[in-house]
């Protein structure tokens, strides 16, 4: 067996114009979560496909368990390669029974020991009870573990999820997140989940990787790309940030609330998280707050200098000491949590 | 529940081991040879046909001078007046049973779609025998009765899907019900009426056996007279083309109608209210629609069968045409159903390939089977044999399955890729990830999902093929009857009570799925599931 499930290599593939992957390189480690985060129509699915093999390459190479299975020239089909697939809608099959679905892709053993094994893989997903009830018998989250359990029935070195808990009630999908963990982990297989949801991503995965217009902006641990983000568009993807612009000059950009180090000369973005803006209330401070937003523990303000221009900032934080709409605050921002890029 | 673990024993992996081998995409120059094959059934009997007509011929100078222009003038005439009337019946029908409450409607809105099983022909003879009359007016009336439930079906679906908040917009601006229909209801269905008088059109342009009956002659019994009263193929083949160009306009003119239209309505659906009607109003709308069912197919089938009892069975058996019918309607069907899924299969690939397979589809519907036919008989005469001694045997019957796949593949194929389109993408590549190669796919996937609208579809082309007329003439092998060529020579001899048995045999046959698939209709409609 290979270090990597799966390992994608330079990928490329285009439709007519538009370039859906560009130049795509990206690892799967055995029994490993890797989340690809992306806005639709940034290439996420695209990519999915063209690891399963549902779609041919431009360039570039798959290896799936350390053996080449797509090239420019070659597309192994799907059937042939060691994984396993969980689609948006589920696709599950109408004419079958949960147990007959998950049975589907054991063609390869004898009968008996074909059904005992969906019914294990059943029992697994907490759906034992259930192996006789057709697909639209069943409800949204016990039909996504039934096409969970499908998918990982035949012991595949990686399972692909596309959107996996898109369709579901809020409150169902924590709960379904934590046990599909628990199965992946028993089961040791590897899992690409492709999301635009930054909250379940980070909820789900040991890596995480940011795709956007066909590229990976960036992957990596979550805490190292949520910590640092390599551009504005990978401090976007997890999670929210506020940004202005400045000029920075002999390594240096000032700001109305600090100097921080730059490692570009000329103009930058200067970007950090409302989290990590710390607010105090001061009645000569150079900011004032805008608006006032939500309920609970934590509030959001809006915050824009005291001369009524520039641009917005947002903080998070305790409703306890929030200041009100129209105070004047002085802003902190420890120098780790703010980010420079190149304008 | 069983006590299997697959931690303790993880399932035996699949043989990925056999990856290796490596296979170029050869798929796009498959498709492009499956495309050729498609365009080819239809489109080679009418190439064939106008080759044909370049031959040299005897006698059309003569029918150019003597017929021709009388031929075109009547074909046209009862064109026009017949698509006409047929149109405005089924509108109006249509519009009562969506948008009134009367008395016996849920049984009137799928009654009314009966006449689909009546052939022109049948009615024919009933209301020529019923009648006396001959000629033109006589034949308005057959094809108006049992042509309307075309436009029928159409504007009902249409009317049906019309979301009601047009209709109730239309109503809060203060339009009043005739308002509504003739501003808002009939302009929004315009495309789905429009399809349905150009199947009107088409039928009658097809048409033989009831013009033949009632003495008209159209440009379609001129091609039956050329070939079989003076075998002069090429006159045949020049006539053929006249008909084809009248075709071809009437496609152009429904295609025109619909332009520039966008798919009507929200998508918000709602079962509108339908309104209830006062009771003398209520008697007229009960009357309409009665009196076109009973125009359709009571008085044809009432009259039919008081002949038939009169006159006894007919002293030549009838198990011999309905032996050759159930024949022809089996390979025929097989054939036209292994074309048909052909083309599912091709429009799978994309929404382009989709179009295009229906319009060939509808390219051989909308060809005239007497010119399917004799593009045909073109082909087999360029092939050298003599014309009617290859007729004789089994080079006739795939001649004829030829032409009845040629002719009904867009029959088949409308229910055939809604049952393939059962099995959706996402399902048929999950299949593929889990192992399963394309045979397997098809065996255990979509087969399955599609096998209940594939039993519908040869259903639908076995009851087209009993009751095809033109084609089955032309190319059956010599003393080859089926019920609908029985009927035809018996009715020639004005022996009505003898051609009364296969005629309502046809009807019989042709009443199952017209039954199945009305009743089914009429109690779907949109937002109900």
């Amino acid at each position: 067996m290979s270090e990597y499930a799966l390992e994608a290599r330079h990928l490329s593939r285009s439709f007519g114009q538009v370039k859906a992957l560009d130049d795509v390189s990206l690892s799967l480690e055995a029994g490993k979560v890797l989340a690809l985060l992306g806005q639709s129509g940034s290439g996420k699915s695209t990519l999915l496909r063209v690891l399963a093999g549902l779609e041919s390459l431009d360039a570039g190479e798959v290896f799936a368990d350390g053996k080449l299975v797509s090239d420019r020239f070659t597309t192994i089909p799907p059937e042939k390669r060691p994984l396993g697939m969980v689609f948006q809608d589920y696709a599950l099959f109408p004419h079958l029974t949960a147990l007959g679905n998950v049975a589907f892709g054991l063609g390869h053993l004898a009968k008996s020991e074909r059904s005992a094994l969906a019914a294990a893989w059943l029992d697994r997903v907490g759906l034992g009870d259930r192996g006789g009830a057709f697909p639209h018998e069943l409800s949204g989250g016990e039909q996504q573990r039934v096409a969970l359990a499908r998918a990982l029935a035949p012991s595949p070195r990686a399972i692909l999820m596309d959107e996996p808990f898109s369709g579901l009630d809020p409150h169902l999908r924590t709960d379904l997140q934590t046990s599909m963990l628990a199965t992946l982990a028993e089961a040791g297989v590897a899992a690409l989940i492709v999301s635009h949801d930054t909250e379940e991503a980070l909820a789900v995965a040991d890596q995480v990787a940011i795709i956007e217009h066909g590229r990976i902006l960036q992957s990596g641990l979550p805490r190292d790309v949520y910590r640092a983000p390599k551009s504005l568009e990978a401090a976007r993807a997890l999670g929210a940030v506020w940004s202005l612009d400045a000029s920075a000059h002999n390594g240096r950009v000032e700001t109305s609330f600090g100097t921080f180090a730059s490692p570009f000369e000329g103009p930058v973005t200067v970007c950090s998280r409302p989290e990590a803006t710390r607010v105090e209330i001061c009645v000569d401070g150079a900011f004032k707050v805008v608006d006032r937003r939500g309920v609970g523990r934590f509030l959001t303000l809006k915050l824009q200098a005291n001369s009524g221009d520039g641009p917005f900032m947002t903080a998070l934080v305790e409703a306890k000491t929030a200041p009100d709409k129209g105070q004047s605050v002085a802003l902190s921002i420890q120098s780790d949590d703010v980010f420079v890029f190149k304008a | 529940m069983t006590t299997f673990d697959p931690e303790a024993s993880p399932s035996p992996v699949r043989d990925w081991e056999g990856l290796g081998r490596t296979r170029a995409n050869l798929w796009p120059i498959k498709t492009w040879a499956l495309f050729a094959l498609l365009v080819a059934v239809p489109g080679l009997p009418v190439l064939f046909t106008v080759m044909a007509a370049f031959g040299p011929s005897t006698s059309f100078d003569h029918i150019a001078h003597v017929l021709l222009s009388e031929m075109a003038i009547t074909s046209l005439a009862l064109l026009g007046l017949a698509t006409l009337g047929a149109t405005i019946l089924g509108v109006i029908a249509a519009w009562f049973v969506t948008a009134y409450d009367f008395w016996g409607r849920s049984s009137l809105s799928w009654a009314l779609a009966l006449p689909l099983a009546m052939p022109a022909y049948v009615s024919a003879y009933a209301w020529g025998d019923l009648t006396g009359a001959r000629g033109f007016w006589i034949a308005t009336l057959v094809y108006v009765t049992t042509l309307y439930p075309y436009v029928y079906l159409a504007a009902r679906s249409a009317f049906e899907a019309q979301s009601v908040c047009a209709l109730e917009a239309a109503r809060l601006l203060g339009a009043g019900a005739w308002k509504r229909f003739l501003t808002v209801a009939l302009p929004l269905a315009r495309p789905a009426i429009a399809a349905g008088a150009a199947l009107t059109g088409l039928e009658i342009a097809a048409d033989y056996g009831a013009a033949d009956h009632l003495g008209v002659s159209t440009l379609t019994i001129g091609v039956f007279r050329a070939w079989f009263s003076m075998g002069d193929l090429a006159a045949a083949a020049r006539i053929a083309c006249l008909l084809l160009v009248g075709v071809l306009f009437l496609v152009w003119l429904e295609r025109k109608s619909r332009a520039g239209l966008v798919a009507g309505g929200s998508t918000r659906w709602r079962t509108p209210k339908r309104a209830p009607v006062p009771g003398y109003r209520q008697m007229l709308m009960i009357g309409f629609c009665f009196a076109i069912l009973t125009l359709g197919l009571i008085i044809p089938v009432a009259h039919l069968s008081g002949l038939a009892l009169a006159n006894g069975l007919p002293e030549r058996a009838l198990d011999e045409p309905l032996l050759a019918t159930a024949l022809l309607c089996a390979l025929g069907a097989i054939a036209t159903l292994v074309l048909a899924a052909l083309s599912a299969f091709v429009g799978q690939g994309s929404a382009q390939a989709s179009a295009l397979v229906r319009a060939i589809g509808l390219a051989g519907y909308a060809t005239p089977g007497a010119v399917t036919a004799l593009g045909i008989l073109a082909a087999l005469a360029l092939s050298g044999s003599h014309v009617a001694a290859a007729l004789s045997g089994p080079i006739a019957i795939i001649a004829l399955c030829y032409a009845y796949a040629a002719r009904f593949t867009a029959a088949g194929l409308e229910p055939l890729s809604a049952g393939l389109e059962k099995s959706t993408r996402s399902m048929r590549e999950s299949a593929a990830t889990l192992g399963a190669n394309r045979m397997r796919r098809f065996l255990s996937l979509e087969a399955p999902l599609a096998a209940p609208s594939a039993f519908a579809a040869a259903l639908i082309v076995a009851v087209e093929i009993a009751k095809e007329l033109p084609a089955t003439t032309i190319l059956r092998p010599f003393g080859f009857d089926t019920l609908a060529v029985r009927a035809h020579a018996y009715a020639a001899d004005e022996r009505l009570g003898a051609a009364a048995w296969p005629a309502l045999a046809i009807v019989l046959l042709a009443l199952i799925p017209t039954l199945l698939f009305s009743h089914g209709l009429s109690k779907s409609r949109a937002g109900q599931s």
